[in-house]
C-alpha cells in the first residue's frame, strides 16, 4: 500500500521575515569567513601569547585549527540555538520550520539544515568529495610505485600521501554508508518523520565538514609522514601538520559520536506503530549495531588525539619512552578503537546489500535472525581483537594467543553473514539490475578480503606478513572491494529515491565492469608484491618486485577511470536521467511506499506496519511477474509514470 | 511491508516528530534522555580509557620514569625537555583535588533539588536559587582545580605521573566548564519561567549530565590519589 503524501511541497513555502532569526544570513559561506577570521584570530593570539617554548609552533597550529573549527561551526550556524537555550529563550515553531530548509529551495543545501534527507545528500557530496581527495592522493603512491626508484615524489612527501590518502580513506569509508544512507533512508524505512534530533545531525555533518580543511592543510604544514596510524613516537615528533592532523581528528571522533548517537535514538524511539523489532529493515539494524560500535571506539580516538596535542603542545610524557612515556600505550588504544572501526565501516554497507538482495532476488532475507545475532556477535567480538594489530611489536606476548583465538573467532559471524547473503540468492528470481552486480562483486572480493584476514589473524603467519603488501592488499580488498562496493549497491539502490530520478544503467555497468576488473588488477599485484615480501610503506623498492608493482598501478588507473565513469552516470542522471517512480523496484520496506523526491514531513499520515519489510514470494513476486517486466520491457513510462496493472 | 493508515498526526498534542508536528513534551524528554544516556556511555568509555592510562603508565614505569624514584644526583633523569630530574617527583597535594569532586557533587546535588523543586511546581524562586547554587559550587570547582595547577610541585614533563596528571586535570575541568554550561543554561531557563506548571523534564536532563560529570570527577580523583 502507498502511503500518500501531500501534493503541495512544504520546502518551497515562504515564512515570515522573523522565521529562524539570525540563521537565515548563515550559510557555509558565513561559516567560511567566521572560520577564516576565528582561525587568524586564533593564530595571532597565540602567536603573541604561548609562541614561546619547545612546543611554539605547535599551539600556534592547533589554537588556529581549533580556532578555524569553532569559527566556522558557529558562522555556519551550529551555536545558535545552544546559545539561545543557556540565555533562556527557546525557537519558536517558525524557527523550526525554516531550520527544516523550508521556503530557501536549494540554498538549503549550503545552510545548517536540519531536514535529514538535506543533510543525507549533504553527506552523499561530502563522501564523494573524500573519497576523490583519497583516490586522487591514491594515484600518486601508485605512480610513484610504476619504477623502483621514481623520482615522482620525494620520501617525506610519498609519506604524507600514503597517511592522508589512508585517513581520508578511513574518515570517507566510516561514514559513506552511515552518512547519507542512515540519514536519508533509516527514518523513512522506521516510519518516522525525522531524526530525534535534527540539529544534533547538522551538526555532526558541519563539523565533519570543518575537520577536512584541517586534513588537507597538513600538506602545507610539512605533510604527516606517519602513516595513516601515526604511531607514536612518530607522531610526537612528525612535524606541526601533525596539529593539524589530530585536531581534524578530533572533530571528525566528535562528529561519529553525535551522528551515532542520534540514529541509535532515532531507532529507538520513532518507530512507527507496528514496527517491532522483528521487523526491523536489516539496513536499521545494521546502522544500528555501526553507531553502537563507533560509540565504544570513537571515544578512544578522541582520546588518543587529545593525549598526542598534549604531548607536542604542552610537552607531556605520555607517548615518548625516552622521558617516561609508552608507543605501546598509543597502540593499545589506537587499535582499541581501530579495529571496532573497521566494523564500523563494514557492517552498515553489508546491511544495505541485504536490502538490494532481497529486493532483486525477491525472497525475503535468509536468515533474519541469525544476521541479526551476526551482527551483535561482530560488534561484540571486535572489542576484543584489538592486539592482533600488535603481534609483532613486542606487546603482551602471552596475550597473542587469546587475541589470535578471538580474532579467528569473528570470522564466523562474518562468514555466516556471508552465507546468509548468497543464500537469500540461492534459487531466487534474480532481477539482474545495477544494485545486484555491485552486491555479486562484494561477495568475491569480500570472500578473499575476508579468507586472507584468517592468515593474518594467526600469530605465526602474521610475523611473516605483517608489515608487507600482504596486508595491504587484504585490507582494501576487505574495505574497497568490500565495503566500498557495498556502498556503491547502496547508491544505485537507493539512488532513484533520493533523486527522484533512474541511475543510467547502461553508463553503470559500463563502470561497474571497469571496477571489476580493477579492483582484481590492483589488489592482486599487491598480492604478488607481498607474496614476494615486499614492505609497505616505503617509496623506493627493490626491483624485484617492479612487475608486481606495475600490475598494481596499471589496475589502480583503470579503477579510478571506472570510479569516474560511475560518477559521470550519477551526475548525469541525477540531471537528466528518467524521472524516477515512488518504487521503481517494487521494494516493500517502507521508505518505498513515499513519493520520489519526498516531502519534507516524509509521511502525511502516520504509517502503521503490520508486516514485515521483506514479504516477497508474492503472487506478484512470481517468476514472469512485474520485476522481469519492468527489467526487459521499460516499464517506467517517459512521463516516469510508473506502469499499472502490470500483470503477475 | 504492508502499512496501514492512521490518520493524520498533526495537531497541539500530535505524535509526529517533524517541524511541522512537534512531538509532546513526553516524547521529546523520552529521545533526550537516551540521548544523554548514551552521551553519558561515549564519555564513559573516555573516562575508562584514561584510567587505563593512567594504570598501564604506572605499572610500565618506563626507564623508572613514573614518578622517577630512582632519579637521584648521581643517576639524574631527565624530563621532556632534557633538565635534569634529581629525585623523586613529588605527588600533587589530594587537599584540591577532594576539593574539586566536593563541589562538583555539591552542585549536582543542588541540581537535583532543583529539579526536584520544577517537578513539585514550587515557587520559580526555589528553582532560580538552587540552580544558580549549583551553578556558583560549578564555577568554584573550576576555580580550585585552575588554582591547583598553578600550584603543583612538579611541572608536567617531569615523568609520565606529572603529564598523567596534567591530562587527567585538564580533562576534568573540561568536564567542568560542561557542566557549567549546563547549570547556566538551566538558571537562566529557570529565570525565564520555562519550569513552570512541574514540567521538570529538561532539569532532570541536566542533572543527569552533571551527576554524571560529578562520578567521572570523583572516579577520577580517587584513581590519581589512590595510585600515585
Amino acid at each position: 500500500m502507498t502511503v500518500d503524501a501531500p501534493p503541495r511541497r512544504l520546502e518551497d513555502t515562504p515564512l515570515g521575515p522573523a522565521a529562524g532569526g539570525l540563521y537565515r544570513h548563515q550559510s557555509a559561506l558565513t561559516g567560511l569567513a567566521a572560520g577564516v577570521v576565528v582561525g587568524f584570530l586564533g593564530w595571532a593570539a597565540a602567536h603573541e601569547l604561548v609562541q614561546a617554548g619547545s612546543w611554539g609552533t605547535d599551539r600556534v597550529v592547533a589554537v588556529t585549527m581549533v580556532g578555524w573549527i569553532v569559527g566556522f561551526t558557529l558562522g555556519v550556524g551550529a551555536g545558535n540555538a545552544p546559545l539561545q537555550w543557556v540565555v533562556g529563550r527557546r525557537p519558536t515553531a517558525e524557527d523550526h520550520l525554516y531550520w527544516a530548509g523550508v521556503g530557501q529551495g536549494r540554498a538549503r543545501y549550503w545552510k545548517y539544515c536540519t531536514d535529514h534527507k538535506v543533510v543525507g545528500i549533504q553527506y552523499l557530496v561530502l563522501t564523494m568529495v573524500l573519497f576523490g581527495i583519497g583516490g586522487g592522493l591514491a594515484m600518486l603512491i601508485r605512480t610513484q610505485l610504476l619504477t623502483p626508484h621514481s623520482t615522482f615524489l620525494n620520501p617525506n612527501s610519498y609519506n604524507a600521501v600514503v597517511s592522508i590518502h589512508g585517513t581520508a580513506m578511513i574518515i570517507a569509508t566510516i561514514v559513506m554508508v552511515t552518512g547519507p544512507f542512515a540519514n536519508f533512508v533509516v527514518p523513512l524505512m522506521i516510519g518516522a518523520r525525522d531524526m530525534a534530533f535534527p540539529r544534533l545531525n547538522a551538526l555532526s555533518f558541519w563539523l565533519l565538514v570543518s575537520a577536512v580543511p584541517c586534513l588537507l592543510a597538513t600538506f602545507v604544514l610539512g605533510g604527516v609522514d606517519a602513516g595513516w596510524t601515526t604511531y607514536a613516537p612518530l607522531s610526537i615528533q612528525a612535524p606541526v601538520a601533525m596539529d593539524a592532523f589530530a585536531v581534524a581528528i578530533i572533530a571528525f571522533a566528535l562528529s561519529a559520536t553525535i551522528g551515532g548517537i542520534n540514529l541509535i535514538v532515532t531507532v529507538l524511539t520513532m518507530r512507527a506503530p507496528g514496527m517491532t523489532p522483528g521487523r526491523l529493515p536489516i539496513f536499521t539494524w545494521g546502522s544500528v549495531v555501526g553507531s553502537a560500535l563507533g560509540l565504544c571506539a570513537m571515544p578512544a580516538f578522541l582520546l588518543v588525539m587529545l593525549m598526542v596535542l598534549s604531548d607536542r603542545t604542552m610537552g607531556t610524557s605520555l607517548f615518548d619512552a625516552a622521558v617516561g612515556g609508552s608507543g605501546w600505550l598509543y597502540e593499545n588504544l589506537f587499535w582499541i578503537m581501530g579495529h571496532p572501526e573497521v566494523y564500523v565501516i563494514l557492517i552498515p554497507p553489508v546491511a544495505a546489500l541485504f536490502e538490494v538482495v532481497s529486493t532483486f532476488a525477491r525472497k525475503p532475507v535468509f536468515g533474519y535472525r541469525i544476521v541479526v545475532g551476526a551482527f551483535v556477535a561482530i560488534g561484540l567480538l571486535s572489542l576484543a581483537v584489538w592486539a592482533h594489530h600488535m603481534f609483532t611489536s613486542g606487546w603482551a606476548p602471552d596475550l597473542a594467543v587469546p587475541f589470535m583465538a578471538s580474532t579467528e573467532l569473528i570470522s564466523l559471524p562474518t562468514g555466516l553473514l556471508v552465507l546468509c547473503l548468497i543464500g537469500t540468492l540461492w534459487d531466487g528470481y534474480l532481477w539482474p539490475r545495477l544494485p545486484l552486480y555491485f552486491a555479486y562483486l562484494f561477495v568475491w572480493d569480500f570472500v578473499i578480503g575476508g579468507v586472507t584476514g584468517i592468515y593474518l589473524s594467526d600469530v605465526p603467519a602474521d610475523q611473516f606478513f605483517h608489515g608487507d603488501m600482504f596486508v595491504t592488499a587484504h585490507f582494501h580488498y576487505a574495505l574497497m572491494g568490500g565495503a566500498m562496493i557495498g556502498a556503491t549497491a547502496a547508491v544505485c539502490y537507493w539512488f532513484p529515491k533520493i533523486t527522484g530520478r533512474m541511475l543510467d544503467e547502461r553508463i553503470g555497468k559500463v563502470a561497474f565492469w571497469i571496477i571489476a576488473v580493477g579492483i582484481q588488477v590492483t589488489f592482486a599485484g599487491q598480492f604478488w608484491a607481498g607474496l614476494q615480501g615486499m614492505p609497505r610503506r616505503v617509496a623506493w623498492y627493490n626491483p624485484v618486485f617492479q612487475h608486481a608493482n606495475q600490475t598494481a598501478s596499471v589496475g589502480a588507473y583503470l579503477l579510478m577511470a571506472g570510479w569516474i565513469v560511475f560518477l559521470y552516470a550519477m551526475v548525469r542522471s541525477a540531471h537528466h536521467g528518467r524521472p524516477a517512480p515512488a518504487n521503481p523496484w517494487r521494494a516493500k520496506s517502507l521508505e518505498w511506499q513515499v513519493p520520489s523526491p519526498v516531502p519534507l514531513e516524509n509521511f502525511a499520515v502516520q504509517p502503521v506496519v503490520t508486516s514485515d519489510p521483506y514479504g516477497y514470494g508474492q503472487a506478484d513476486d512470481a517468476p514472469g511477474g512485474p520485476d522481469r517486466t519492468v527489467e526487459n520491457s521499460a516499464p517506467v513510462g517517459r512521463d516516469g509514470a510508473e506502469r499499472q496493472g502490470t500483470p503477475p | 511491508m504492508t502499512t496501514a493508515q492512521s490518520g493524520p498526526v498533526t495537531g497541539p498534542e500530535g505524535t509526529g516528530d517533524g517541524p511541522l508536528t512537534p512531538s509532546a513534551p513526553v516524547d521529546r524528554h523520552r529521545r533526550a534522555t537516551w540521548a544523554v544516556w548514551l552521551l553519558i556511555f561515549g564519555d564513559a568509555v573516555f573516562v575508562v580509557l584514561e584510567v587505563f592510562s593512567w594504570l598501564y603508565l604506572r605499572a610500565l614505569n618506563t626507564h623508572g620514569l613514573w614518578r622517577g624514584a630512582a632519579c637521584s644526583r648521581t643517576h639524574p633523569c631527565v624530563d621532556g625537555q632534557g633538565h635534569p630530574i634529581l629525585g623523586e617527583v613529588p605527588t600533587a597535594s589530594p587537599t584540591k583535588t577532594v576539593a574539586v569532586a566536593l563541589l562538583v557533587v555539591v552542585g549536582a546535588a543542588l541540581l537535583w533539588a532543583a529539579e526536584r523543586a520544577a517537578r513539585e511546581d514550587r515557587p520559580r524562586r526555589a528553582v532560580t536559587l538552587t540552580a544558580g547554587l549549583s551553578l556558583g559550587a560549578v564555577l568554584l570547582a573550576c576555580l580550585v582545580q585552575v588554582d591547583q595547577f598553578r600550584g603543583l610541585p612538579f611541572t608536567r614533563i617531569q615523568g609520565s605521573y606529572a603529564s598523567s596528571f596534567f591530562f587527567v586535570m585538564a580533562s576534568d575541568l573540561f568536564h567542568l566548564a560542561l557542566a557549567a554550561f549546563v547549570c547556566l543554561g538551566v538558571w537562566m531557563g529557570s529565570r525565564r519561567g520555562h519550569y513552570a506548571d512541574g514540567d521538570a523534564g529538561e532539569v532532570r536532563l541536566a542533572r543527569l549530565a552533571v551527576t554524571w560529570i560529578a562520578a567521572s570527577v570523583c572516579i577520577l580523583a580517587a584513581v590519581t590519589i589512590v595510585f600515585t
